[in-house]
């Protein structure tokens, strides 16, 4: 019966047409979905406090006393928001990616690389250095929103600057957005840098751990922040796959399909900043999950954006919780900086993109 | 019925078309002929909704420039000079990208049905689970072909004819393909819809149009039936190059007319 539901009609007929790969797709977002629940269970489990999942899943569902109170606090008040916001933020920065890699033609393209994380993180050190000093009167009053909001409207700032460099007369030239979007990131790293020379001993702990992107500062006031930006996003985000599909072909064939190209590019800068700003305020600088999940997924089920935005979301929380697991455990009881896991997981993933781009097809 | 008039481009700072008029029938092939630069292309992208113009452009008797990018795909399909595809999807794929606005309202086997139709129609019957990017050129022209076709495949609908914009869609193919492609066009034509197409191509122009319209330097030299337009004086005019028209030149030649099949 379940199987049935699962199942298009176009497997139970048992051919299923030539170069169709909507089959495939749609079992591995079966798959990926129930791949993050078993993760996002062993997330719960791993770190320095060992806590079995068979005994905590009877008592997460049937309650009774099986996990110790301690355990139950560890896991209620630290692994949970943890999980919860490692979920998140993992499927926002491969979706964030995906609609980016859409909209710009280009495998490579990211929020990273288009200066939308830099002007976000240039937001967060603002408050970080001058939090306690000169804004202190600005900020009091947001309390512990003030980061991940100046991180949100620093990526949109560098979006809507971006988006008025590359714009004339209504068309946006995905060339001059790539270049200065480049010139943005280094502008902002810049200023970030005078930031960070300006900072003391304790701000720069700060900076530096957040810079290298962590979540070790999870809360549920963070998600309670920062969530329903990135939900709204994610929920976004699948309205624009038809004609992120189009858009492979050209922005002008996919006027000629029907899409409302200059509005869907819009809506897609919007949503990629407001996710990626989300992401950066309560996790810092996570690199190359937006590079590396799309593709491995492109290989897998193709480039169709339909069923390309879920799967992204689903291997991205996947794939983010189980480098902070790594993070959690290499060093035990310490911890390691997510940032740097994602980073030596990625960094040659995206030199051998760059290498196998010789070819035709890997694109 | 497409009515053009007083049509006006400019870009940059260069007017590239200045008061091109004309007018095209449902039923009926239009062909655009011209020399290189002539601005055939950017004719065919103004009428497409693609560039700003000034000036008439009525399709079915609405202003074109009023009307939404969805309802301008409803009415028409259109195949660039060149296209670009990003990323590495199949040839079904591509091919399906033409039902995109459409694959909401129609049968989900009709979904499944019309791409390899459509593939049939452009000769590439099997090719649908390779990889675009490793066709040949003329193999990929023909699927971006099929995928055009997929946009408008009924002719006609209730909201009038339907309409193919053709920039030069047989520039990359062999003769028999040339036919195939050429014959498919008439008949969408003679099936009541309209067919708007570029060619380079004179003897096929002379084949199949009913209506040529002579472009030269921005402007629309002549227009009428292809014995009216493509004469010796005019062709010499606008090519810059003297042509006996019907007078059989020195050498082997191959005349697509001599086709039985
Ligand atoms: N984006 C542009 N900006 C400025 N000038 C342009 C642009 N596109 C085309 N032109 C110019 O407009 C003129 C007409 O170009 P168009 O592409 O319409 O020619 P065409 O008749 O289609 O030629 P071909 O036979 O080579 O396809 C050319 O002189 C060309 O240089
Ligand atoms: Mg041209």
């Amino acid at each position: 019966m379940t199987l049935d539901i699962l199942l298009p009609a176009a497997a139970k007929r048992r051919s299923l047409p030539l170069g169709d790969r909507s089959f495939v797709a749609k079992a591995t977002i079966v798959l990926l979905a129930l791949l993050l629940l078993a993760t996002f269970l062993f997330s719960l489990t791993a770190g320095a406090s060992d806590v079995s999942p068979l005994p905590l899943l009877r008592d997460l569902v049937f309650g009774g006393g099986e996990v110790s109170a301690r355990d139950r606090l560890i896991i209620g008040d630290i692994r949970l928001p943890r999980a919860v916001l490692g979920s998140l933020v993992g499927a926002s920065l491969a979706v964030s990616g995906a609609v980016m890699q859409g909209l710009f033609r280009n495998p490579l393209a990211d929020p990273g690389l288009v200066g939308v994380s830099a002007g976000a993180g240039l937001g967060a050190i603002i408050i970080i250095v001058l939090g306690s000093g000169v804004l202190a009167p600005v900020i009091a009053p947001l309390g512990i929103y003030a980061l991940p909001f100046a991180a949100f409207f620093g990526g949109l700032l560098t979006t809507w600057i971006l988006y008025q460099v590359a714009t004339r007369r209504g068309q946006t030239s995905i060339a001059t957005m790539l270049l200065a979007g480049i010139a943005l990131g280094a502008l902002a790293g810049a200023v970030s840098g005078i930031l960070v020379f300006l900072a003391n001993d304790a701000q720069l702990r700060d900076l530096t751990f957040w810079g290298l992107g962590s979540l070790a500062g999870a809360t549920w006031v963070k998600i309670a922040a920062a969530g329903p930006i990135i939900v709204a996003a994610l929920l976004a985000a699948p309205f624009l796959a038809r004609s992120l599909n189009a858009m492979a072909l050209g922005e002008a064939a996919a006027h000629h399909l029907g899409i409302p190209v200059q509005r869907m590019k819009l809506i897609a800068i919007v949503t990629v900043s407001a996710a990626t700003g989300a992401s950066v305020a309560v996790s810092g600088g996570i690199g190359f999950v937006g590079i590396v999940v799309p593709h491995l997924l492109r290989l897998l089920i193709g480039p169709d954006n339909r069923y390309l935005l879920p799967a992204s979301a689903l291997l991205g929380a996947v794939m983010l919780l189980l480098a902070d697991a790594i993070s959690r455990t290499i060093v035990a009881p310490a911890e390691f900086p997510i940032g740097i896991v994602t980073a030596a997981v990625g960094a040659p993933f995206f030199l051998w993109i760059l290498l196998r781009r010789r070819g035709v097809l890997d694109l | 019925m497409i009515e053009v008039e007083e049509l006006c481009v400019t870009l940059g700072r260069r007017e590239i078309l200045s008061n091109v008029g004309f007018t095209a029938s449902a039923g009926t092939m239009t062909v655009i002929v011209g020399p290189n630069g002539s601005g055939k292309t950017t004719l065919l992208r103004a009428i497409s909704g693609e560039l700003a113009s000034t000036g008439t452009i009525r399709i079915n008797g609405r202003d074109s420039r009023t009307m939404k990018a969805f309802e301008l795909a409803a009415l028409r399909a259109v195949l660039p000079q060149a296209t670009a595809l990003s990323f590495p999807f199949t040839v079904r794929e591509v091919v399906g990208l033409g039902l995109n606005g459409a694959s909401a309202k129609l049968p989900p086997e009709e979904v499944e049905r019309l791409p390899e139709e459509a593939l049939r129609r452009v000769d590439l019957a099997g090719f649908a689970g390779r990889f675009y990017q490793e066709l040949s050129g003329g193999e990929q022209q023909r699927v971006q072909l099929a995928r055009v076709l997929c946009q408008v495949w009924s002719p006609v609908t209730q909201e009038g004819p339907r309409w193919l914009f053709l920039d030069e869609p047989v520039s990359s193919l062999d003769i028999r393909h040339q036919l195939v492609i050429m014959r498919l066009a008439a008949r969408f034509a003679a099936a009541g819809g309209g067919v708007l197409a570029v060619l380079h191509d004179l003897n096929l122009t002379a084949m199949f149009a009913d209506k040529v319209v002579m472009m030269h330097d921005g402007r629309a030299r002549a227009i009428g039936s292809p014995s009216e337009v493509l004469t010796d004086d005019l062709l010499e005019d606008v090519f810059e190059c003297r042509l006996g028209v019907g007078v059989v030149p020195p050498g082997p030649f191959v005349l697509p007319q001599s086709a039985t099949r």
